[in-house]
């Protein structure tokens, strides 16, 4: 399937010649970006790191996954739209770029692996690790710690490769 | 869904996400020593065919 329209018609859109020309606003956007990557990411670390029992252990995990929930929908919607604006500036570069690729491969499987997988097995962790209480039928301790560090890594790589867009 | 199958489909996942994760971050640090011992020296080293 050939996309490449889709960035021919990014790169000849007003907002295109917005961003090309307005250095400031640029920037701002840009800091929405990192922000918007704080708090998503921040919101994400908080939760997985809990499941590995490392912080916040005496707050019960249910607590913590479902109150960052909302958070990290917020952080998703700034990081895209802001995003889709530094991209429209850039878009015939990214259209080929490697690592813009891995970036938004690995923001998809983010996306499908923290709504399916990570959100089924965080709600049936067990005590010892949720101190939720005692669940009638709890998946495996060491299989929420595994889904932990999966997620953990599948975000490292969406920031990484969006730094690297820089650089390459 | 059993919690039973849950289980197996989440720690398979996870493995093929931690390896598929490993091999490609080997493959980018692998690149970038090599494009680093390329702009040290004055030949070509091997490795940059093979990139
Ligand atoms: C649809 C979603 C997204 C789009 C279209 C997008 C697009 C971009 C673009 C075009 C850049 C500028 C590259 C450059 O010229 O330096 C960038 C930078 C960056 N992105 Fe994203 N991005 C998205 C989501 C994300 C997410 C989810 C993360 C992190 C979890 C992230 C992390 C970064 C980082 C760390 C940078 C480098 C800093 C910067 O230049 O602002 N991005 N992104």
């Amino acid at each position: 399937m050939d996309i490449v329209f889709i960035f021919e018609w990014l790169d000849a859109s007003w907002l295109s010649d917005l961003a090309r020309t307005s250095a400031g606003l640029f920037s701002m956007v840009q800091a929405v970006h990192i922000l918007s990557m704080i708090m998503l990411c921040g919101m994400i670390i908080l939760g997985d790191l809990r499941m590995l029992n490392v912080v916040l252990t005496g707050v019960p995990s249910a607590v913590i996954i479902q109150n960052t929930k909302k958070w990290i929908y917020i952080g998703l919607a700034g990081i895209i739209l802001s995003g889709i604006y530094e991209s429209s500036a850039i878009a015939m570069k990214l259209a080929t770029n490697s690592f813009f690729w891995a970036k938004m491969a690995g923001l998809a499987m983010g996306i499908i692996f923290m709504l399916s997988v990570r959100s089924a097995v965080y709600s049936r962790a067990p005590e010892v690790i949720g101190s939720n209480g005692s669940q009638s039928d709890p998946v495996d301790a060491w299989v929420v710690k595994l889904v932990a560090v999966a997620h953990l890594f599948i975000w490292f790589s969406v920031a990484a490769n969006g730094r690297w867009i820089g650089f390459s | 869904m059993t919690t039973n199958t849950l289980g197996k489909i989440a720690a398979l996942c996870s493995v093929v996400i931690i390896i598929g994760w490993g091999i490609y971050w080997g493959v980018q640090v692998q690149d970038t020593m090599c494009l680093l011992e390329a702009s040290e020296s004055i030949d070509m080293p091997e490795c940059l065919e093979n990139m």
